[in-house]
């Protein structure tokens, strides 16, 4: 039996718990990427998992 | 332990793996500010394809994840023939090689909802805005309410 797409599952079907997560985004970050190019967005978050891996091993129960 | 997704890409590429990059960093490269910490990717299951993850992945200690160590697990192609969702940890990271996806079916199913992108000093497959949003609906975790939000603004918005 093949995959059969669920024509009810769509990108824009609004879902209320959905719109209350919308309302609540602050969409500004998001705003900065979308004028970025996807060689960019790629380059942040290297950028950002080299911040992490650097700096998570210094967070202890001690120094939180 | 983050991925280095650099890396990961680098060596799916290199070795002509087909696949096309699902989850965090497909959400990432749309726009996302959401932050991933594993690659998740949907593997063709041709037979060629097979042979070429199963000899790839060999040189990087892959192995399965939140599992206890030291269980016989070989990655071969035996394993990937038998198998078909593996969650790994390789020596560059988590890697999540899905050969079908809630909501996206197969490879083959994905590829009209792909496009290529440029990225990380490469090129290669995510699936497109509008299937992505699907995918994470239809996995129905919680964790994804939020990114599925801002996604679906990235998508009103028009990328």
């Amino acid at each position: 039996m093949g995959y059969e797409p669920d024509p009810y599952l769509t990108a824009d079907a609004i879902d209320p718990v959905l719109e209350v997560f919308k309302r609540d985004l602050d969409f500004s970050l998001t705003e900065k990427n979308l004028r970025l190019t996807t060689d960019e967005r790629a380059q942040q978050l290297v950028n950002a998992t080299r911040f992490i891996r650097k700096f998570r091993p210094l967070v202890t129960p001690e120094n939180p | 332990m983050i991925t280095d997704f650099e890396k990961a890409l680098r060596i799916l590429t290199e070795n002509k793996i087909e696949f096309i990059v699902v989850g965090g960093v497909a959400g990432t490269l749309h726009g996302s500010s959401f932050i991933t910490q594993d690659l998740d990717v949907v593997y063709s299951r041709s037979r060629e394809n097979i042979q070429r993850l199963a000899a790839t992945l060999q040189l990087y200690q892959p192995y399965l994840r939140n599992v206890a160590e030291g269980l016989p697990f070989r990655w071969d192609e035996k394993t990937i023939r038998n198998g078909l969702n593996f969650t790994l940890t390789t020596s560059f990271g988590d890697l999540d090689l899905l050969g079908e996806v809630a909501g996206g079916g197969t490879f083959i199913n994905l590829l009209p909802f792909s496009q290529e992108v440029s990225g990380f000093g490469l090129r290669f497959k995510i699936v497109n805005l509008e299937k992505l949003i699907v995918l994470k609906r239809a996995a129905g975790r919680p964790k994804d309410l939020a990114v599925i939000a801002e996604l679906q603004r990235i998508l009103g918005r028009g990328e």
